[in-house]
C-alpha cells in the first residue's frame, strides 16, 4: 500500500510489534493525539490499557483479526478520543485502523440514558400496576364482608318486620337497602375484574355452544324471572381460555336481560366465518342505546343509566372488551333505541400459536 | 490459548485443557454467581478435574487470574500437585496501604466500563465482531472454546472477581514447589508484583523473560516454553 495514502488518511493508521511497540504512526493520529509514544497503550486510557492487555491482545494473537472495538485514545493536553479500531495480524505486525467516532459516541451515550430511563419507568409502571392489581383486589374483598352483615341486618329487619310499612322509616329503609344492594353488586364485579389477570391464560379448544349454555346456567334465576328466551345458532370451536369466555357471555346475556323492554328478552347467538375470522353475535330485543354511545359503553366503570334506574356497575362491558383483547379478537356494538341491541365479536382465526396478549 | 505451548510438551507428558466455567465451551448453565464471586470457586472446580480424571503428581501451569486458582487449588489439595508455573501471576490488582498492584481501584472501574462499551454496549446484542478464518479452519474450534465466546454479564462478573480480589495472603501458604515467570515489561502484573510473589511463596523460583506484555505463550513461545522447560 502507498504510504503517502496512509499519511494523511481521514483515519489513524499504525502498525505495532507483537511487543506492543509502535513501529510506524500516520500523520493523521499523531494530529489528532499531538504525541507518539514508544507504546501502542500508552496511546489507551487506563482501562482501555488492561482491555488491551487481558483481553484484546489474546483475541488478536488467537484470531489473528478484530473489529469495532471501542476504546478512548488519550493524547498530550488531555485529549481524549472515543475510537473504534480494527486491527489485523501478519506475521508479527499488527496493523490498526483508527476511527475518531466522538459524535457517535456522544449519541450512543444519550441514547443508552434514555434507555436505561425508559426501563427505568417501565419498570416503576409495572410496580405500579401490580399495586393497584393487587388493591382492587384487596380492597374489594375488604369491602365484601361489613357488606354481607349489613346486608344480613337488612333481611333481619325485613324478616322482623321491624320497620312499619309506609312510615317515614320504611322509606329510608328502602333508600338504604336498594344502596347496599347496589354496593355489593360492585364490588362483585370489581373483584371479577381484578382477578381477570392482564395475561392470557392458557388456551385450549373450547366449545363455544358449551360455553353458551354454562353462561346461561349461572343466570338461571334471571332467566326464569324474566322468562328469557334464548336461540342458539351451530357455534363453532375456538381457541381460547373457557372461564374467561363463559364469563364473557354471562355478561352479555345478563346484559339483555338486565336491559329487557316491556317484552320478555329474547337473545339470539349467532355465528358466521369470513375471512379466516369467527364473527358471533349477540342480538336481543331490549331497550337498545344510541348509536353515539356505542364506543362509550364499553369503557370502565362507565353506565348510560344511574343505579336509580338499572342496577350494574359498568364493569361487565368493559371486562368483555378486555377478554376479547386476551383472545386476540375484539368487540362492538349496534343498536336501535327501542329495537335492540347487536353485540359483535370477532376472533380471529388463529394459526396454530395462541394469540398473544398485550 | 496454549496452542504454541502444547506440541513440544505432548510427547512426554499427558496433557488436561480446560475451559474455566462461564468461558469457553463450558456448560454455561453451570454458572453460578455466588460461586464465582471468588477465584475459590474455580479452584474447587479445578481440584474435581483432578480427581475425576484421577490425577496424580500435576504440574499445574496457569496465566494471569488462573495463577491464583491454581495457588488455592494446591492450598487445598497440596497432594495432588507436583508443580505449580505460574505465568504473570498478580494476588492482587489495586494498590494498598504498602504493596503496589499496579492499579487504582478507578483504572479497574474504567476498565469494566470500557469491557461494558464492548460487550454490552447500548445494545444488548452487540458482541465484538467475530470474523471467520476460511483459511485457517483449526482456529475456529480454539475461537469458539475462547474467551471471546463469554457470555456478557459472566464476562464482566469474572473481571470484577478477578481485579477487584485480594488473594495476598494465600501465597505463605504454599508447599508445592512454584516457579514464577514474568514478563518484562508487562503492565497487568509488573516486575515488582512478580518479584512480591517470590518473595511471599517460599523456595519459589524466578524465571524473567524479556518479552513485553501479558501473555507470552502467544506472543512468544519459544522463550515461554524455554522458562517453563528451565524448571521441569
Amino acid at each position: 500500500m502507498d504510504d503517502q495514502l496512509l499519511e494523511h488518511a481521514p483515519c489513524g493508521y499504525l502498525q505495532i510489534d507483537r511487543g506492543g511497540e509502535i513501529v510506524r504512526i500516520n500523520h493523521t493520529l499523531r494530529r489528532w493525539l499531538g504525541h507518539q509514544p514508544r507504546f501502542f497503550e500508552d496511546l489507551l486510557s487506563m482501562g482501555g490499557k488492561i482491555y488491551w492487555q487481558t483481553h484484546l491482545m489474546p483475541l488478536l494473537n488467537m484470531k489473528e483479526e478484530i473489529s469495532e472495538i471501542n476504546l478512548t485514545m488519550v493524547g498530550t493536553n488531555d485529549v481524549s478520543i472515543p475510537v473504534l479500531i480494527n486491527a489485523k495480524k501478519d506475521k508479527d505486525i499488527y496493523s490498526i485502523f483508527v476511527v475518531n467516532i466522538t459524535q457517535r459516541k456522544r449519541y450512543e451515550q444519550e441514547l443508552l440514558i434514555e434507555r436505561r430511563k425508559a426501563e427505568d419507568i417501565a419498570q416503576r409502571l409495572k410496580q405500579v400496576n401490580n399495586d393497584l392489581e393487587q388493591f382492587a383486589n384487596t380492597a374489594s374483598h375488604d369491602l365484601q364482608s361489613p357488606l354481607r352483615t349489613i346486608s344480613g341486618m337488612i333481611d333481619l329487619i325485613e324478616k322482623k318486620k321491624l320497620i312499619k310499612p309506609g312510615s317515614v322509616e320504611s322509606n329510608l329503609f328502602s333508600l338504604i337497602k336498594r344502596n347496599a344492594n347496589q354496593m355489593r353488586l360492585m364490588v362483585r364485579d370489581l373483584l371479577t375484574y381484578s382477578k381477570e389477570e392482564d395475561v392470557a391464560p392458557e388456551h385450549v379448544q373450547v366449545l363455544i355452544e358449551e360455553v353458551c349454555r354454562e353462561a346461561i346456567d349461572l343466570l338461571k334465576e334471571d332467566v326464569e324471572k324474566t322468562q328469557a328466551v334464548f336461540t342458539i345458532s351451530e357455534m363453532p370451536i375456538l381457541i381460547g381460555s373457557k372461564s374467561q369466555l363463559v364469563r364473557l357471555f354471562q355478561n352479555l346475556f345478563e346484559n339483555s336481560i338486565k336491559y329487557r323492554s316491556d317484552a320478555a328478552p329474547v337473545i339470539v347467538v349467532s355465528h358466521h366465518t369470513a375471512n379466516d375470522v369467527d364473527h358471533i353475535h349477540v342480538k336481543d330485543n331490549g331497550i337498545g342505546f344510541e348509536m353515539n354511545q356505542a364506543t362509550e359503553i364499553f369503557s370502565f366503570m362507565k353506565r348510560l343509566h344511574s343505579a336509580d334506574q338499572i342496577p350494574g356497575t359498568g364493569i361487565g362491558l368493559s371486562s368483555c372488551k378486555r377478554i376479547m383483547k386476551h383472545h386476540g379478537g375484539s368487540i362492538s356494538a349496534e343498536s336501535v333505541p327501542g329495537k335492540g341491541s347487536v353485540f359483535k365479536l370477532e376472533f380471529p382465526r388463529l394459526n396454530t400459536d395462541p394469540p398473544v396478549s398485550n | 490459548m496454549w496452542r504454541f505451548i502444547t506440541p513440544e510438551f505432548e510427547n512426554d507428558y499427558r496433557i488436561v485443557l480446560f475451559d474455566h466455567t462461564g468461558s469457553g465451551r463450558s456448560d454455561e448453565s453451570a454458572y453460578d454467581i455466588d460461586k464465582y464471586s471468588s477465584l475459590h470457586g474455580y479452584a474447587q472446580d479445578l481440584i474435581e478435574i483432578c480427581d475425576e480424571l484421577n490425577l496424580q503428581k500435576v504440574i499445574f501451569i496457569g496465566h494471569s487470574v488462573s495463577c491464583m486458582i491454581g495457588v488455592l487449588a494446591a492450598n487445598r489439595r497440596p497432594d495432588l500437585f507436583d508443580k505449580l508455573i505460574l505465568i504473570g501471576p498478580s494476588p492482587c490488582y489495586i494498590n494498598q496501604q504498602g504493596y503496589h498492584g499496579g492499579f487504582s481501584r478507578k483504572d479497574i472501574e474504567d476498565m469494566i466500563d470500557t469491557l461494558e462499551s464492548n460487550y454490552l454496549g447500548w445494545s444488548s446484542h452487540i458482541t465484538p465482531v467475530i470474523a471467520g478464518h476460511p483459511d485457517k479452519p483449526e482456529y475456529s474450534d480454539e475461537l469458539n472454546s475462547s474467551f471471546c465466546r463469554m457470555n456478557p454479564q459472566i464476562a464482566k462478573h469474572f473481571a470484577k472477581v478477578t481485579f477487584m480480589g485480594d488473594n495476598r495472603v494465600d501465597l505463605a501458604l504454599v508447599t508445592v514447589p512454584t516457579q514464577i515467570i514474568q514478563c518484562d515489561p508487562d503492565m497487568i502484573s509488573s516486575r515488582e508484583v512478580g518479584l512480591f510473589v517470590h518473595s511471599q511463596i517460599k523456595n519459589s523460583h524466578y524465571t524473567q523473560i524479556e518479552v513485553a506484555g501479558h501473555i507470552p505463550h502467544l506472543t512468544n513461545p519459544v522463550a515461554t516454553i524455554a522458562a517453563i522447560r528451565e524448571f521441569l
